[in-house]
């Protein structure tokens, strides 16, 4: 059921198995598999997903409407259908307003002259 | 699909950990997942890899699975709020019930918890053990010790670690201001090492302080702050007690108390060297004793029974007969309140099943107008399993929430518990909500709510989902296989409301037998008070008896005296004096014959004050003096006993000395221990023959008799200023005091088994309301064929009255079997008593009936036509 909208703000913070899962997302969609991988090597491995985490994150994402998911036939596996997950405009816009708010950190981070501009 | 490879079933067990409805939802495909993963890890790092991938599988599970079981736990939390939003009728009347029932157990609970189960506040407190004596052919049983006794017992045990004795001692303080009557005790010096309780300033009695006439006292931490506020420098000054000064040798701690905070405030040394010069014969001494590591109860017992054997055959004048009575001391300090505290708990745990019954009842019908929502929910994919955890998570929040207010209603409860429990139960001032009362309602609510909530979440859980999302969904007349479960809870509650019922009746009816009893004296209108002369002030008898004299005199021309006297013992409130009496001219009595009476020490005026009839003879006037022959007045019951053929007056007894007393007179019997205990053998002396120290005022008035108390009090203050009036109080307060426990007793089981019978009441009427609504189809057919409206309300009311009755009738039976457990609290009642057993069940037949009369004439005004067309 897609959670219209309301507040993306509501939303954030966003766990970095959740910000990590909208950013695999973002170029298209992904089975569960295919996002654990992208996230692995996209983190070099700092974030690594388990099965686990990553449905259990699924869940709660796809109860507030920032994926939605579909079964199709995957042309690279003889498997079946499977599960397939894509952005909803509502994830993208979480997944962009989780990115600024992250940008605003790191700007107050330089000011306080932690990170060089 | 293919075979599934071993790691992937590891794998899918591993999956077990989550609730089946997310296994449901995702188990495969995560299962394809960490097949895929698993394939990879292989392929590129072997048997290092598939290790880290089992590790991080693992304890992945172990991370997420408890937060999906927590999230379904507070979604169905939620869910439960939302439903009882929905009908808040239902869940008020609900919790209701509930709290009543939960309220009630627990303030029981809290009762029985201080009083039953916490161990007393002594180091190692199951060690410690009363000692008394038990003369069965004699029919005496826990009597208290003579000095002999209890030193022959103390020097020869070999179980007890350490023996103690005490005996009563009631010293009037006299510091600045009011003269005051202390309680207190005279114990042994080792007293307070046997309770293993150390003094909180100075010290407790040592063993160089047994010497007779010792004056040291130690005061209880009360007294030390009440009336020396607090002083440290008390210690090791002297104070005035009786007109004499003692030294203060210590303050005991504040949790210190024997038997009670109020019982004993103050303490003097008991001397062994006194003890051992006590008669054989006496009593009057509480033992306590410490069981030695190791020793236990059954042994002290058997050994001190040894002992006592071989000091019968030694002193068969005094001990024959005589055996050793031993109780933990906790038994002995609660053992007397368990029987009406543990029938109490019986009670209010049928309250607890009844209101659980009510409350399935309830669930029942509501399961069945949430029918459509339940089939829904099955028919999208809920499992059954799932559907019970939903419905018990909805029963388990009414249970605690009934428990959260049961817990308001016990706190309120046991604060007016105390408020009206009788001064003699002992430990009352520990009672009260602590962690453990707390613990047992919250186990209680859980339970009652799995308890109540599983049938009907079983029940409901498995509808017929065809039948059930048919348009209509009006489900078969009776209600089926849920009617009969609700029948059934509807006649398991009219049969506990029996029981209880039944318990109350009895309580009831032995409470009016017991008040109705003739003590044998009339109370109305009379003051008692008492007075206790010091020896240091009043060394001789004509002082003391000079002395009351004056004050009778003094009091009787007040305004409103009827008439004034003396006695030594108030009836139904000091404990009596019992006393060995030969009869001259009779030969000597066998050893193991008790002839004994109650002695009890007047003045002349003492029989017209109370209204105790003259039967024969004469009474004592003022001419009976200690120059004149001794006389005594017996009573009726000791007359026709002694004397049964033959005319007691003008006969002699003696108490053992060679003071012989001749009867004059034989007056009617009362009762002085309780109303429950009946009359005995009872003997009267003149207080001019023979003078006292302790005396109680008895004045009756001919208004209300405690206005004279402060007319009293200055008589006794010009007499002397020293001396405190105590003990002030009226003989109708003393005979309500005297049944107080009763009436506790019997107004909690009523109020008990009014609830009871309110909730069995709404349970039949709630059933019955329900059923009719259930068939207005059928009902409205009926009438559409020309049933009348009698015929529609017998229909009715007997479908509730066959189910009431069935109710009774296993009622009785368990009442029947139940009622003998609680035979001990009973007085002039059998506990099968016919009219009790007759009358209850027309009660509970009377209240069904009307709780099937409302739903049954609901059901005749039922439009056949309106019943026809809507459904």
């Amino acid at each position: 059921m897609p959670k219209n909208t309301h507040d993306v703000k509501e939303m954030l913070p966003l766990t970095p198995a959740v910000f990590q899962i909208l950013l695999a997302l973002a170029d298209g969609e992904r089975h569960g598999y295919s996002i654990m991988r992208e996230v692995a090597e996209s983190t070099e491995n700092r974030l690594r997903l388990g099965p686990g985490l990553l449905y259990g994150s699924i869940k709660r994402m796809l109860a507030d409407g920032m994926i939605e998911e579909k079964e199709r036939t995957d042309p690279a596996s003889d498997d079946g259908r499977r599960r397939y997950y894509k952005l909803t405009s509502f994830g993208r816009r979480v997944a962009i307003a989780e990115a600024e708010r992250l940008e605003s950190l790191v700007g107050e981070a330089r000011a306080k002259r932690l990170l060089r501009a | 699909m293919k075979a599934a490879s071993f790691p992937v079933t590891a794998y899918r067990i591993l999956l077990l950990a989550y609730p089946s409805e997310f296994r449901s939802l995702y188990g495969e495909e995560m299962t394809r997942t960490f097949g895929e993963l698993y394939r990879e890890e292989k392929r590129q790092s072997g048997l290092l890899g598939i290790i880290r991938l089992w590790s991080e599988a693992v304890f992945d599970c172990a991370v997420t699975a408890p937060g999906e079981h927590m999230e379904i736990f507070f979604q169905d939390i939620r869910y439960a709020f939302r439903v009882m939003r929905n009908a808040p009728g239902f869940a008020i009347v609900a919790i209701v019930a509930l709290a009543l029932g939960i309220g009630a157990t627990s303030a029981i609970f809290s009762v029985a918890s201080a009083l039953l189960l916490r161990p007393l506040p002594y180091l190692s407190p199951d060690r410690l053990v009363w000692v008394s004596g038990n003369n069965l052919p004699g029919g005496i049983k826990d009597e208290a010790a003579s000095g002999p006794d209890y030193l022959d017992w103390a020097n020869q045990t070999r179980t007890l670690e350490e023996m103690a004795c005490f005996n009563r001692w009631q010293p009037t303080l006299n510091n600045q201001g009011e003269p005051e009557r202390i309680p207190g005790g005279n114990v042994t010096v080792n007293f307070f090492n046997v309770l293993r309780a150390n003094a909180l300033v100075g010290r407790t009695f040592l063993p160089q302080d047994d010497t007779e006439n010792n004056r040291i006292v130690i005061l209880s931490h009360g007294l030390w702050q009440r009336r020396f506020g607090g002083d440290q420098s008390v210690v090791g000054k002297t104070i005035t007690l009786n007109n004499a000064p003692y030294l203060v040798v210590g303050v005991m701690r504040p949790d210190f108390v024997y038997p009670s905070q109020s019982a004993s405030e103050i303490w003097t040394p008991l001397a062994t060297g006194f003890l051992a010069k006590q008669p054989r014969r006496a009593d009057g001494l509480g033992v306590i004793g410490r069981l030695k590591e190791g020793a236990t109860l059954t042994q002290a017992h058997a050994e001190l029974n040894t002992i006592a054997e071989a000091l019968e055959k030694q002193y068969p004048a005094t001990n024959t007969g005589w055996r050793i009575n031993l109780v933990s001391l906790q038994e002995k300090a609660v053992g007397r309140i368990r029987p009406a505290i543990l029938t109490l708990l019986g009670a209010v745990a049928f309250l607890l099943l009844i209101a659980c019954a009510n409350v399935s009842n309830l669930l029942l019908v509501r399961a069945t107008s949430r029918q459509r929502e339940i089939a829904i929910r099955t028919a999208l994919g809920g499992t059954r399993r799932r559907l019970v955890q939903q419905l018990l998570t909805e029963s388990v929040i009414l249970g605690l929430a009934g428990g959260l207010l049961g817990l308001l209603l016990a706190y309120v409860g046991v604060k007016g518990l105390i408020a009206i429990s009788p001064a003699n139960i002992p430990r009352v001032q520990e009672i009260g909500i602590d962690r453990i009362v707390l613990g047992f309602t919250l186990t209680v609510s859980v339970v009652t709510g799995i308890l109540f909530g599983l049938v009907p979440a079983l029940q409901a859980s498995s509808p017929n989902l065809t039948e059930t999302l048919k348009e209509g969904g009006r489900g078969s007349s009776q209600g089926g296989r849920s009617g009969y479960i609700r029948a059934a809870l509807t006649v398991a509650e009219v049969s506990l409301a029996l029981v209880l019922l039944t318990g109350a009746g009895l309580m009831i009816k032995s409470f009016v037998q017991l008040q109705n009893v003739n003590p044998g004296f009339n109370t109305d209108k009379v003051l008692t008070a008492s007075l206790s002369l010091p020896r240091a002030k009043y060394a001789d008898d004509n002082q003391l008896t000079s002395f009351y004299q004056q004050f009778v005199e003094r009091i009787k021309p007040l305004p409103g005296i009827q008439s004034v006297s003396l006695t030594s013992d108030v009836p139904l409130y000091d404990s009596g004096d019992y006393l060995y009496f030969v009869v001259d001219g009779r030969p000597p009595l066998p050893p193991d014959v008790n002839q004994d009476a109650e002695y009890n020490v007047v003045d002349p005026d003492f029989f017209h004050t109370m209204s105790i009839p003259l039967l024969k003879g004469r009474v004592f006037t003022e001419r009976d003096t200690i120059q004149t022959t001794p006389t005594a007045v017996i009573s009726d019951l000791m007359a026709r006993k002694y004397w049964s053929n033959e005319d007691p007056v003008g006969q002699k007894i003696s108490f053992g000395g060679k003071q012989f007393y001749e009867i004059i007179g034989v007056v009617g019997n009362t009762r002085d221990e309780s109303l429950d205990t009946p009359p005995y053998a009872q003997v009267y002396v003149s207080y001019l023959q023979s003078p006292q120290r302790s005396l109680s005022l008895v004045v009756r008035s001919t208004a209300d008799p405690v206005l004279l108390v402060p007319a009293i009090r200055g008589i006794l203050s010009s007499l002397d200023k020293d001396q405190p009036l105590f003990n002030i109080k009226t003989m109708d307060q003393i005979l309500v005091s005297s049944i107080a426990q009763q009436r506790l007793n019997m107004l909690l089981l009523s109020i008990f088994a009014g609830v009871a019978l309110v909730l069995a009441g709404v349970g039949i009427y709630g059933v019955m309301s329900y059923s009719v609504k259930q068939r207005t189809h059928e009902i409205g057919v009926r009438m559409a064929l020309g049933a009348r409206i009698q015929t529609v309300l017998k229909l009715v009311v007997g479908q509730g009255m066959k189910l009431a009755g069935l109710g009774i009738l296993i009622g009785l039976l368990v009442a029947f079997g139940l009622t003998r457990l609680m035979a001990g609290l009973l007085y002039g009642v059998s506990a099968s008593d016919p009219t009790t057993f007759l009358v209850i069940p027309v009660v509970l037949a009377v209240v069904a009936l009307l709780a099937c009369f409302i739903p049954a004439r609901r059901a005749g005004k039922i439009d056949p036509i309106t019943a026809l067309r809507c459904e």
